[in-house]
């Protein structure tokens, strides 16, 4: 039997969501505007441009060194110096000002942290990357451990370093893959700060008059495509859906779609518990998911109609009759 | 002789789940030095393709590197009305397979209480398990996961446009990379990894030739970073 709204239980309190949300328009990517970027990327990162190259993306400059991808679908940018990324024999990096936090993992301390930002912010600067709609920036450090056969941790600590942007757009939080800086860092040799191994954004522009609301979705609603999967190949019966966390937010499409405008969604994590029909069986699986918030037809008639075209491919959902 | 890629999928009303798994053996196969061999969907996914069951042919060691979509949790993933759990005779290795990617939500985990260490049984000659330390998303435009997986860890490196440049990327990047793409900052990809003497896999490649496996004197490594 398929779940209900009223199988579902909220660990966490929902964000306030707003009957009408706005929705805002992106402009077209101008990835001829890139070039200076692409060119002051490639100095950062210490690699030669040997030629350029047209991809399945975008178009990319660099050697064998380096390079700087550029994506045609949202403007994004990524580069990497091929070279740092295999420098280490193994996930160890000797950061200073490391702490340790009871959960056990492993942060910079706010003076550390505070470098490191400060030498992303004088990155972004010098490639000419606008963080307008920055709502938070912070310090994020990888973590590894080591472990015997048996499964036995001998060793743990820090990995690369990545300062994170994140952005919103008319006050409200960009939510999903296509909206972030990151620039991922190697501790510097000198000790002081870090070295840019790699990084990567994409924050699609936003057209200034032409932003719309739509009415959202009630709760019912917006979970229902949650509640519609079967989780289990026949089922699961006496399922019960627990949700652990809920964003709102406006939501960016990954950085190789075409977007042309963001919609409202919520962006929820949780687990869904329940008995494997034919089998006796329970079962736990944990889910990461993003609902919409918005009806295509409240976009259509707000001006945001159309829904996603893919050239050649025909939607049969849509045909009359049958 | 062709590198094996395998593709292995459950939708559950979602076809990007598809998408994500055969997009990484589709995109490789569009290279002389990979050949699709498995493609696994829906009720296909069966539980011998990852258990060691008597008198049944294990298909994901049939291959070298594959990618497969379904719900996952700690200590498992689900296959088709059935899962496989870190309690099953999972032997990844015993033939081919050298590359197993999902995923599966949680699946590598690593916390001072729950140690990633419950799947080093599953590693008999595998040298990486990739996927996520927390939840990875469905929904929002996942599906070329797979895709960028393979963009990264080989297209870009055998392409037509090596001639200008070659990307040469070692897999735990690639996986990092790809998932960069599609998910936001609040997803941590993870990895496992072996290594042994005479068997350095921090920094492997997917490539047409063999590396040697670890088998004897074994250590595991276990990282995860920011998508």
């Amino acid at each position: 039997m398929p779940m209900t709204f009223r199988d579902i239980d909220f660990a966490v309190d929902l964000p306030d969501i707003p009957t009408t949300t706005p929705v805002v328009q992106h402009t077209p990517p101008c990835t001829t505007a890139s070039s200076k970027t692409v060119r002051a990327l490639a100095e950062v990162l210490e690699f030669d441009i040997a030629g350029t190259a047209q991809i399945p993306h975008g178009y990319a400059m660099g050697s064998d060194r380096g390079q700087v991808e550029v994506f045609s679908a949202s403007g994004a940018i990524r580069a990497r110096n091929v070279e740092r990324l295999g420098a280490y024999p193994d996930e160890r990096r000797e950061w200073s000002g490391v702490e340790r936090s009871d959960d056990g993992a492993f942060h910079l301390d706010a003076s550390a942290a505070r470098l490191l930002m400060g030498q992303g912010r004088e990155i972004l600067s010098r490639i000419g990357l606008s963080v307008d709609g920055a709502t938070d920036i912070g310090v994020s450090l990888g973590q590894w451990a080591q472990l015997n056969e048996d499964g036995k941790e001998i060793d743990s600590g820090p990995g690369r370093a990545t300062v994170q942007v994140s952005y919103a757009a008319e006050g409200i939080p960009l939510i999903g893959p296509g909206a972030k800086t990151n620039l991922h860092f190697d501790p510097s040799r000198d000790g002081q700060g870090g070295e840019l191994a790699r990084m990567f954004h994409v924050n699609r522009a936003v057209a200034g008059r032409t932003r719309g609301e739509v009415a959202t979705m009630s709760l019912d609603e917006a979970f229902a495509e949650l509640l519609s999967q079967k989780w289990s190949g026949h089922g699961v019966r006496d399922g019960r859906i627990t949700i652990t966390a809920a964003s709102f937010g406006l939501l960016a499409l990954p950085a190789d779609v075409v977007q042309m405008y963001a919609a409202p969604a919520l962006m929820v994590e949780g687990t869904v518990s329940g008995v494997q029909v034919g089998k006796d069986e329970t079962v736990t699986v944990s889910f990461g998911q993003y609902l919409p918030l918005a009806h295509p037809k409240a976009l259509a008639e707000a001006g945001f109609g159309g829904g996603r075209v893919t050239p050649g491919q025909v939607v049969r959902g849509r045909a009359k009759g049958r | 002789m062709a590198k094996y890629v395998g593709s292995w999928w459950i939708k559950d009303g979602i076809d990007g789940r598809r998408l994500e798994a055969e997009g990484f053996a589709s995109t490789l196969s569009g290279l002389s030095q990979f050949s699709w061999t498995q493609n696994q969907g829906e009720s296909n996914v069966k539980k011998s393709d990852f258990v060691t069951t008597s008198g049944v042919t294990q298909r994901s060691d049939s291959v070298d590197a594959m990618q497969m979509s379904s719900h996952g949790w700690t200590d498992g993933f689900l296959v088709w009305n059935d899962s496989v759990t870190t309690s099953n005779a999972v032997d990844f290795g015993k033939n081919d397979l050298e590359i197993f990617a999902t995923h599966a939500c949680d699946l590598l985990q690593h916390t001072s209480t729950n140690s990633v260490g419950r799947w080093i049984p599953a590693f008999e000659r595998l040298h990486y398990m990739l996927g996520f330390h927390n939840s990875s998303y469905s929904g929002g435009g996942q599906d070329s996961r797979g895709t960028w997986f393979a963009i990264y860890a080989a297209w870009f490196y055998y392409w037509a446009g090596s001639g200008i440049f070659r990307i040469d990327m070692p897999v735990r990047e690639a996986w990092a990379e790809a998932n960069e793409i599609v998910e936001s900052n609040k997803v941590q990809w993870a990895y496992l990894r072996a290594e042994a003497p005479g068997a350095p896999t921090y920094n492997e490649r997917l490539r047409l030739a063999e590396a040697n496996d670890p088998v004897t004197n074994r250590s595991f490594w276990t990282a995860r970073g920011t998508c």
